[in-house]
């Protein structure tokens, strides 16, 4: 027994370390991911452009801001670089900067001679910005944004020669055509050299945040995220929880029913006709029902179950009040999730159930008198459950699939259509914490269904 | 000595040509058991209209003689659609109905599924009185709000369906197969390296990610140059070994991990929904061409897959002849050639249906959503989309949802009866 306990103790152990791995390739994987995605965040968390005019406000408001957001970390603990770049090149906050000098570093710039190039750079064109709309317009934009150095020598050309009376700033400019031409290429690039941050990097800082569960604030509408997820868990929670419960037990009761049904007939239609509902598109079921089943268009009496979006969800009240009042609507959304995996389930257990009922100690059973109904109780169910939890591990995250294409069809405001408006406006800190989170309760499923599955099948807990 | 060998040689001839034939009169059997069900008849003829739906729904004639000369409007677009050939110079490729024939025969559906009929716009019913001349021009199956034909539709999103779904399986099973295979016969017949060769591959692995990355940002001439000088590295380290004996080498040996790596890599893939991976690599590329759409669904099909493989390539290489033919010197390559694969596939097709239905799923429920393939490649997905905008076009909503019900269901069905054979 003692031995038993310990070696489920040490499966145990070695389940959550192996979950622990998981979630850090899965971390590593969605951080690669959102730092590879398209749009500027900061540009995207400023939500305003300012008139080229105050380019300068805006720039100091962009770099106030993403040193806020962390971004002049470095990406992780540690990086390999070519041996002619900087440290951190994150350090570069100001929009478009970063690219600017790594362009121009991969082509084997010295990063000293570069920023005080870019620095001197900087400085001449605060004072041209007031000429932006003369001739040379063109060339100040290729000054402040190309990074070709033969188009800002060109460049810098045309400028000189249109501001000869200026003797300040052209003089500037001269000395800024030496430093350009003077600056050296190198192939020090092809030379990696080997960094270490320490813990104060991006990632580390995203997890920290992830773990003590404040992923921080929503680029649309600036409320947190964790506030955003858990109001939207609610919903998909009691769709996922009660179609999982009902279909589980639905599905267990008609599996039973059609391995002791005696009708042989009957039993095939059965299974064909769940085989046949088991091959129904989730999303094709939702809309036949959304079409003819809520509106009037088919005559008064299909209007049976309430239009889809018409009554607005209120947020001020508890959510089984909602629950409550909104249940109608949820009637369809659970019928399309249940339904799909009733079929899958009946027929499963079906399966199981039969092929249990030849075995040998079944008839051992027989032979000592024990009724049918004593047998499928205590002999045959136990031994048909054991593949039912095993499918549970991959039933949850299903569902939670599920129930992503049923709210956004439905309208219903869960997890599945917070992902789904977030990733289509591009709203990255709710995307990749929501992808996070379900990514945690499916693993989260996974080692309570092996656990369980150990539990349940006394031959594999030794192993 | 010779005799002998000879003898031997022609021996072993007989009983391959023997197995040959079993193995042909097998295929054989197979094949005649399938061809009664009614479900792979379904498919053949689906993956046929996805091949000639251009001949059978189009706005332009098959044949038409204009002004005297003969032309063949839909067999030229096709060709001209691959690249093969350019279209008619002497008659624009539009405005097809309101040509002056002297005589033409039309397709069976005369509309392409992208031909705007304007006397028929605004949802017509298949049963509704239809602006059309004669019988021919009826919309079958009705029409959608700019008045496109429902069934020419429905033959297009074949297309795209049946492409998508078939090809990333395939492309998926590759990938699965390399790394299935290589996790299943690490596991059996560890790899054992020593410390140096260990060393060695790691660094050259780190070179070749990093000139990797430098290549993408400058030019690939350093990447290739790297993993030359890599490669001939490591021959050179192999080489050597065979030749002298290495004492440090062979007093540490250890075995690698890879069984375990991979199935953590799975682990991991696996706890992703793969529908939220889907929408999260979408994010990225904004709008997808097929290709791209294809690559992702074989990305998330290939863990599943390899997974599958894996467990199954482990069953047979367990078997004591393997360990008999290893015995014999088979290489890896051999053994996997002529014992693990023919016993594979038969297993794995099970797998395959229900992979190509559930990938056909993903890519219509994609469409459905509005995103995914760009909005001018039809397909049922996106017929179904415009159902939920007009509740009262009825049409729209089943027979686009049925073509696809269909499909499923006959390859749930196909599925089933591989796995019963």
């Amino acid at each position: 027994m003692v031995y038993l306990y310990s070696a489920m103790l040490s499966i145990i152990i070695k389940n959550i370390l192996s979950a622990i791995l998981s979630l850090w390739i899965i971390s590593l994987m969605i951080f690669f991911l959102s730092k590879i995605v398209p749009g500027d965040p900061v540009k995207e968390q400023l939500g305003i452009n300012f008139d080229s005019a105050y380019e300068m406000d805006y720039q100091r408001e962009y770099s106030i801001k993403a040193r806020a957001l962390n971004y002049d970390k470095p990406f992780f603990y540690f990086s390999i670089i070519p041996s002619n770049f900087p440290d951190n090149i994150n350090e570069n906050l100001l929009p478009g900067r970063k690219k600017w000098f790594k362009n121009l570093l991969f082509l084997g710039y010295d990063y000293e001679s570069l920023s005080t190039f870019r620095k001197k750079l900087d400085e001449i064109i605060v004072h041209l910005l007031p000429l932006k709309n003369t001739k040379i317009a063109k060339s100040i934009e290729i000054l402040s944004s190309e990074n070709n150095i033969a188009q800002i020598l060109f460049s810098i050309k045309t400028v000189k020669s249109a501001l000869l009376e200026d003797q300040e700033l052209s003089k500037n400019i001269s000395e800024l055509e030496s430093m350009a031409i003077d600056m050296k290429k190198s192939k020090a690039y092809l030379i990696p050299k080997f960094v270490w941050y320490g813990l104060d990097n991006q990632y580390h800082n995203w997890v920290n945040k992830l773990i003590s569960w404040d992923p921080g604030t929503s680029f649309i509408d600036g409320k947190k995220v964790n506030f955003k997820i858990s109001r939207a868990l609610v919903w998909t929670g009691f769709l996922v929880i009660f179609s999982l419960v009902l279909s589980y037990s639905l599905g267990i009761f008609l599996g039973i029913v059609l391995a002791y049904l005696k009708n042989r007939r009957a039993v095939k239609v059965i299974e064909r006709f769940l085989f046949g509902i088991y091959a129904i598109p989730i999303f094709w079921l939702a809309t036949l029902l959304l079409v003819f089943f809520t509106t009037n268009e088919y005559g008064s009496w299909t209007n049976i179950f309430p239009s889809v979006g018409l009554t607005p969800i209120d947020l001020g009240e508890s959510w089984y009040v909602r629950i409550g009042n909104y249940g109608k609507q949820l009637i369809l959304p659970s019928f399309c999730l249940v339904i799909h995996n009733l079929a899958f389930l009946g027929s499963l257990t079906k399966r199981n159930i039969q092929s249990k009922r030849k075995e040998g100690f079944v008839m051992t059973a027989k032979a000592f008198g024990f009724s049918e109904r004593e047998i499928l109780i205590q002999e045959v169910l136990p031994h048909a459950f054991i593949p039912l939890i095993t499918s549970i591990s991959s039933a949850i995250p299903s569902a939670i699939g599920g129930s992503l294409i049923i709210e956004i069809i439905f309208n219903i405001p869960g997890l599945g259509r917070l992902l789904y408006t977030s990733i289509v406006n591009y709203d990255w800190p709710v995307a990749f914490s929501l992808v996070m989170f379900i990514a945690l309760i499916t693993i989260i499923s996974f080692f309570v269904a092996e656990v369980l599955y150990r539990k349940a099948d006394p031959r594999i807990r030794k192993v | 000595m010779l005799k002998y060998c000879i003898e031997k040689q022609t021996q072993e001839f007989e009983k391959f040509s023997q197995s040959k034939m079993v193995l042909k009169s097998k295929y054989r059997k197979r094949i005649s058991s399938k061809t009664k069900s009614w479900a792979l008849k379904i498919i053949i003829l689906l993956i046929v209209v996805a091949f000639v739906h251009p001949f059978i729904a189009n706005e332009r004639p098959l044949y038409c003689k204009i002004e005297g000369s003969h032309y063949f409007p839909v067999f030229r677009s096709v060709t001209t659609n691959l690249h093969l050939t350019r279209p008619y110079s002497k008659i624009n490729d539009f405005n097809w109905d309101q040509k002056v024939y002297e005589f033409k025969i039309m397709p069976v559906i005369p509309y392409s599924y992208n031909t705007i009929d304007t006397r028929n716009s605004q949802y017509k019913s298949p049963f509704d009185q239809q602006n059309v001349e004669n019988m021919w021009q009826r919309h079958w199956l009705g029409t959608d709000i700019l008045g496109r034909d429902v069934f020419a539709g429905i033959l297009k999103g074949t297309e795209i369906s049946v492409k998508i779904g078939f090809i990333s399986v395939i492309l998926a099973t590759i990938i699965a197969l390399f790394f299935g295979l290589g996790a299943a016969f690490s596991l059996r017949f560890p790899l054992k390296l020593d410390v140096f060769a260990i060393i060695l591959l790691l660094v050259s692995a780190l070179i070749l990610v990093y000139f990797l990355w430098l290549g993408i940002n400058t030019s690939m001439v350093t990447f290739w140059i790297s993993g030359i000088i890599c490669l001939v590295l490591n021959y050179g380290y192999y080489l050597l070994k065979k030749y002298k004996r290495i004492k440090i080498a062979e007093k540490y040996q250890f075995k690698i991990p890879i069984d375990g790596i991979f199935m953590r890599l799975i682990e991991a893939m696996k706890a992703i929904p793969s529908f939220i991976f889907l929408l999260a690599a979408i994010s990225i590329f904004k709008t997808l061409s097929v290709v791209g759409l294809i690559s992702i669904l074989a990305f998330i099909m290939w863990p599943g897959l390899s997974r599958f493989i894996r467990a199954e390539a482990l069953k047979i290489l367990s078997q004591d002849y393997i360990t008999a033919a290893k015995a014999y010197g088979a290489s890896d390559w051999r053994i996997v050639k002529t014992h693990v694969l023919p016993k594979l596939i038969t297993t794995l097709s099970v797998v395959l249906a229900f992979g190509i239905s559930s990938a056909i799923i993903a890519e219509s429920t994609l469409s459905f959503l509005g995103i995914g393939i760009s909005i001018d490649q039809v397909s049922w997905g996106s017929l179904l989309n415009e159902a939920k905008i007009n509740f009262s076009a009825w049409w729209l909503a089943i027979f686009p949802g049925l073509a696809l019900f269909v499909l499923i269901l006959s390859l749930n069905v196909l599925g089933e009866e591989l796995e019963i054979q």
